[in-house]
């Protein structure tokens, strides 16, 4: 009798260890959507089906986005600086406090990954590479950078986008995100057929994890790799992100041409010169990076930009640039030369905004 | 021999030591939740935790990062020895604990491309068995009651590490502790009946025998005795294996070699009788009795096992579409034979298919030999162990979702062989069923 009860015991202390993850997912998940006043601080004890709906989805979105984020993670890698990684969320903190979506929280990491770049996931998940940070010359830049993430985060350009697709798109859309599902040749025979998820399954799952019962989490997050890495979220959603991502940085106090410095940098280290990105381009370059696959042309983008600086009257608004502050943190990152920096600084002034 | 006699005998026979755990088979379990399925031949596949027990290279091939449990819900066993009683069969049946399987899988790519590691807790053998025999008023036999109680497992505790060494080449070793723990408490209260003549025959063999014209004791003879027999042995399981994928077909080669640590046998007895002994010659039972005897014996035996056998895995699997996968494995045991432990070289195979009928919905049979590696029972000789070969048969089905998967099914074994269970030369064919519900789980993340 004694054996069978120790028998039992360890299997049942085997299967709370198994089922750990989904316990931790599940507090957490909850915690987080806790942090998130639109959903859970207005929410009564009793919530009507349109509040419950916000809950759930509100819990997807951050599922959604933490998977996203996961996997972005694991394919470029964190880069392993505390220090670093604190200041940037610090900006990011700030502009989003300034953005229309202060009540949101947002966590911001750094990944590894030359290419200028930057990833909103949603639920609050921001990832900025390495590239961006050292093409960066002011923390102005950096904060215009966040500013733009940000407001996909706030308008929920990525998972609105998701939530429209049906599974067939989902499961499509996902297969596109070949830089992420490639198995190695020798492993693709194993490669079994992606599971459906059923609605007991969505049940089970939404006991466990407190998962949205409505979206396909998993299938969502593939899909949304493929939008964020390959196929973009629609001109238009980048231009809002510009537009609104400019104005929150401003308002949080930040120099107003920082996001046209920052895009024009890109262009003249690719061997362009300095008012290339002011013009509007003759012909469509071909897209080489992760960057040029997702957004708009950057000449566009800040044809874009200069219309809401224009509707700001941003030349009257003297904004920091916080230089200092950010090149002292900025030699925290491997590789960044004394040479670069100067070619940053030749970099720093775009063509005045009152020229157009 | 008359049936009474043969009675006796048995009765006799179960004064040794007679219930034990099973020492003799190797796949009396079947673990890991897609190896359950496949009948156990997962040496060429063994992507997930379970690759510890089957091939540690296959971890080098593991898709994703698992967690995963199985645990055997309810296991059976039961062993039935024809005409052992006059005509009546006789039967033990034994039952499993919980014998769960838990293991992680990492993969290590970010370290090391290709590299992978694992973790798991296994049982390779699980028992219970409760024995209550009564026989009353049979032949010379007034009472026969035997309670015995038999708890066996053999328990692992393992981790293991695969490297893709040539992209489509894993090479992986595993390293695991075994513990080998077999309990058997057994009581046994015998009278025989009294009142019967017999004439004591001298001779220089023999020369306070009495024979008796009848069967059964002049003054009434008895035995109550109680005995402890606790087996405890641990040991190193070394493991290294190599897989190959060629296409859509896969390789795997594996050897265990597993080495003693430390081996003892503590074995206890204590006893009253009347009873001297007894023998058939021409269909005459002849017994001897002497004073009242009380005896305590209390042995600790060394190197009872005294040698593991080493195991050598061959498998291939092959991979036709993303919906169907059939492996065939065979595993050869080598020899390993002590004083008190005898265990031939042994090979057994075993083949598995999976199908997924929805990609949601995989079902998975196995077809796969279990058998004894005691000697086989022969002919003209007496007092030889049992010999049972076993096949075995698993059907179960799983239920998978992004992230997780569950499984349940069944493992029936059908046995038949041959023993001597009234410890003359008597042969009894035997007839085994054991069947085991198992469930599983798998977290991926």
């Amino acid at each position: 009798m004694l054996i069978k009860e120790r028998a039992f015991t360890s299997a049942c202390f085997c299967f709370a260890v198994m089922f750990a993850p989904y316990l931790s997912s599940c507090s957490s998940t909850q915690e987080q959507a806790k942090d998130s006043s639109t959903v859970a601080a207005a929410a009564p004890s009793k919530l009507s089906p349109e509040e419950q709906k916000k809950v759930d989805d509100a819990a997807a979105e951050m599922e959604v986005g933490r998977n996203m984020a996961g996997r972005l993670i694991k394919f470029y890698g964190a880069y392993p600086d505390e220090k670093l990684v604190r200041y940037v969320n610090e900006v990011g903190a700030l502009v989003g406090r300034y953005s229309d979506f202060p009540e949101r929280r947002y966590m911001f990491e750094v990944y590894y990954s030359d290419e200028v770049n930057a990833f909103a996931c949603p639920g609050g998940y921001i990832l900025v590479s390495l590239g961006a940070l050292k093409n960066a010359s002011n923390e102005a830049e950096l904060a215009h950078v966040l500013g733009h993430e940000i407001a996909h985060v706030g308008k929920k350009h990525m998972f609105n986008a998701l939530a429209k697709m049906s599974a067939d798109e989902l499961k499509k859309t996902g297969d596109q995100a070949t830089k992420f599902n490639d198995l190695p040749e020798e492993m693709k025979a194993r490669k079994r057929p992606d599971p459906e998820e059923s609605a007991v399954g969505s049940l089970v799952a939404r006991y466990l994890t407190g998962n949205s019962a409505g979206l396909n989490i998993i299938q969502a997050a593939r899909a949304g790799m493929s939008l964020i890495t390959e196929k973009g979220l629609g001109a238009n959603l980048e231009y809002e992100a510009d537009r609104e991502g400019t104005r929150y940085a401003i308002n949080a106090g930040y120099n107003s041409r920082a996001l046209i410095n920052f895009l024009c940098r890109i262009e003249t280290a690719r061997g362009h010169n300095a008012n290339y990105c002011m013009q509007k381009p003759k012909d469509t370059e071909k897209a080489v990076s992760t960057l040029d696959k997702t957004h708009p042309p950057i000449p566009d983008r800040i044809l874009n930009i200069k219309e809401v600086l224009k509707a700001m009257k941003a030349n009257a608004i003297v904004g920091a640039k916080g230089r200092k502050r950010y090149l002292a943190i900025k030699e925290r990152i491997k590789g960044v030369t004394a040479e670069q920096e100067q070619e940053n600084d030749k970099n720093d002034s775009a063509p005045d905004l009152g020229k157009d | 021999m008359n049936r009474i006699t043969r009675v006796a005998l048995w009765a006799l026979a179960m004064h040794g030591l007679t219930a034990q755990a099973d020492q003799f088979h190797y796949s009396n379990l079947v673990v890991g939740e897609r190896a359950m399925g496949l009948g156990g031949a997962f040496t060429a596949v063994a992507d997930d935790a379970s690759a510890l027990v089957y091939n540690p290279a296959g971890l080098g091939f593991a898709l994703s990062n698992d967690l995963s449990g199985s645990a055997n819900a309810f296991y059976q066993r039961k062993v039935t020895y024809k005409k052992t009683i006059g005509n009546q069969d006789f039967t033990e049946k034994s039952s499993g604990t919980l014998a769960p399987f838990f293991g992680g899988l990492q993969k290590l790519d970010n370290v090391m491309p290709g590299l992978a590691v694992a973790f798991g807790l296994f049982a390779n053998d699980s028992e219970l068995k409760d024995q209550n025999d009564t026989i009353e008023n049979y032949g010379s036999l007034e009472r026969f009651h035997r309670t015995a109680n038999v708890r066996g497992s053999t328990t692992g505790i393992g981790f293991a590490a695969a490297k893709r060494v040539l992209g489509n080449l894993s090479i992986g070793a595993g390293l695991s502790y075994l513990m080998i723990d077999e309990l058997t408490q057994e009581y046994q209260d015998v009278k025989y009946k009294s009142g019967l003549t017999c004439v004591p025959v001298a001779s220089a063999s023999r020369p306070n025998w009495p024979v008796c014209t009848g069967n059964g004791f002049v003054d009434q003879a008895f035995l109550e005795q109680n005995t402890r027999f606790h087996l405890g042995s641990t040991a190193m399981e070394f493991n290294l294996g190599a897989q190959l994928a060629t296409g859509s077909w896969s390789f795997g080669l594996t050897t265990k070699i597993r080495k003693l640590i430390t081996d003892k046998l503590e074995y206890a007895v204590d006893s009253r009788t009347n009873i001297g002994g007894a023998s058939a010659l021409d269909n005459v039972l002849h017994f001897s009795t002497t004073p009242m005897n009380a005896q305590f014996t209390n042995q600790n035996i060394k190197d009872p096992l005294k040698t593991l056998p080493s195991e050598i895995r061959g498998g291939v699997a092959w991979f036709p579409s993303s919906t169907l996968l059939w492996t065939f494995d065979t595993i050869h045991y080598t020899a390993a034979i002590s004083d008190n432990y005898h265990r031939d070289a042994v090979t057994n195979f075993a083949t598995g298919a999976e199908y997924y009928i929805t990609p949601s919905i995989p079902i998975r049979a196995g077809l796969f030999t279990n058998y004894d590696a005691r000697p086989k029972v022969q002919d003209g000789k007496s007092g030889q162990p049992d010999h049972i070969d076993y096949m075995g048969y698993s059907l179960f089905g799983g239920w998978v979702q992004p992230n997780s998967q569950v499984a349940g099914g069944v493992v029936l074994q059908t046995g038949s062989g041959k023993a001597q269970k009234t410890g003359d030369a008597t042969i009894q064919s035997v007839e085994a069923l054991s069947y085991t519900f198992a469930i599983s789980a798998t977290h991926s993340f």
